[in-house]
């Protein structure tokens, strides 16, 4: 063996077992490892955020500023006489609520001490989904879970104890709801004056054919004691096929 | 006919028949630990052929879901590094060994313990490489050590 070739060969050692040691240590940390580290709300929890829900509960979630995007497509099943103030019903009907409400000039305190606000909180009474809800994080790897129930996926039951779930979402956020005169046919934001409409004059239920909701924060709450959810109120998913895709 | 010198127990004088890619193999083989590189080898890839991500989702994954192309893809380096470095097959054979058994702890048993094991075989061959004893002739006797007259 000539001396070039054992330079060589030592060479060769050295670069595998360098790579080795370098992937190793330089392997990206996994997005939960990142996830735990934004949620460190600082020493005594200073960066915690202070909500208060539709019912009167008041949370203080550590809040990781990663988006989950909700989202319902319309399916519409007609064209002939489509619009606001026809009634006509253009779209299927996707999901069901019994009331709706909304808050605006919401503000989010992060992990990381930063702020957003002009958001709204949106709150579905007994929010139910009929058909299909796709679920994406928008700090994720790009997965998304689909839920698609055979008749019908709850949070919490359709009697009894009334469930709410508010939601912290941007202003950009739309739902397609139907009531009254008014199809689907509009993408309501939450800044639109339907949303009050809809407030006061949904009473009983009301129909809803898409959605599609950048939620910051969510969280389901009953008309009970603190809010608590127990026994048969929780999540309702009656033959309901989840997949990630 | 062209013929190369074997490197096997019978001496550099030694003739060896077959054509000439075959000579070649045979002498490449012969000069290597070929045949615990190629089990090392082996073994790296059922590694990462059984590790549960994809390599998308392994890149923002951290170790757990990366050990299997990290610690698969070492057993496979590795090997490659004994047949261009034979001088350090030791070295490397140890190492190979370290990574398949660090891949059973790691990425799915190893490659549902396939991979570990093929590793550490592969590795242990690639280790013990090295020049063959010297044949003994028949009916020939090894004199204990300090038994000379």
């Amino acid at each position: 063996m000539t001396g070039a070739g054992r330079r060589w060969q030592r060479v060769w050692v050295l670069l595998g077992v360098l790579t080795v040691v370098l992937a190793l240590t330089l392997w990206p940390d996994s997005p939960r490892e990142a996830a735990r580290a934004a949620q460190a709300c600082g020493a005594g929890d200073v960066n915690r955020a202070t909500l208060t829900t539709k019912g009167g509960v008041t949370l203080h979630p550590c809040l990781s500023k990663v988006t989950t995007v909700m989202t319902v497509p319309r399916t519409q099943t007609s064209s002939l006489g489509c619009g606001t103030l026809f009634l006509q019903p253009c779209y299927e009907i996707k999901w069901h609520i019994t009331a709706v409400s909304k808050t605006a000039n919401q503000t989010l305190k992060y992990a990381d001490g930063t702020t957003e606000s002009g958001l709204y909180r949106l709150t579905f009474q007994q929010f139910q989904i009929d058909k299909s809800a796709t679920l994406a994080t928008s700090g994720g790897s790009g997965y998304t879970t689909t839920l698609v129930p055979d008749t019908s996926a709850k949070l919490g039951n359709a009697s009894g104890q009334t469930i709410n779930t508010d939601l912290w979402v941007t202003a950009d956020s739309t739902i397609n709801l139907s009531f009254l005169t008014f199809s689907c046919n509009d993408n309501v934001r939450p800044d639109n004056g339907l949303w009050t409409l809809a407030d006061v004059f949904i009473d009983v239920s009301a129909g809803g054919c898409g959605m599609n909701l950048k939620i910051r924060y969510a969280v389901t709450t009953s008309s009970g004691a603190n809010g608590e959810i127990t026994g048969a109120y929780s999540v309702n998913l009656p033959n309901t096929l989840l997949t990630v895709s | 006919m062209n013929m190369i010198a074997s490197t096997d127990r019978l001496g550099p004088n030694r003739r060896i028949p077959g054509t000439r890619a075959v000579r070649w193999f045979r002498a490449y083989r012969r000069t290597r630990p070929f045949w615990g590189a190629l089990w090392l080898a082996v073994g790296g890839l059922v590694v990462v052929k059984f590790n549960s991500y994809p390599l998308g989702l392994a890149m923002t994954g951290g170790f757990n879901r990366s050990a299997g192309y990290i610690l698969g893809g070492a057993m496979v380096l590795f090997a490659g590094v004994a047949l261009v470095s034979p001088l350090y097959a030791r070295l490397v054979g140890v190492l190979g060994i370290l990574a398949a058994m660090a891949a059973f702890i790691g990425s799915n048993f190893g490659g549902f313990l396939v991979g570990s094991v093929l590793g550490i075989v592969g590795g242990a061959m690639v280790w013990g490489w090295g020049e063959l004893a010297p044949s003994r002739p028949a009916g020939s006797r090894v004199a204990p050590a300090g038994s000379e007259a």
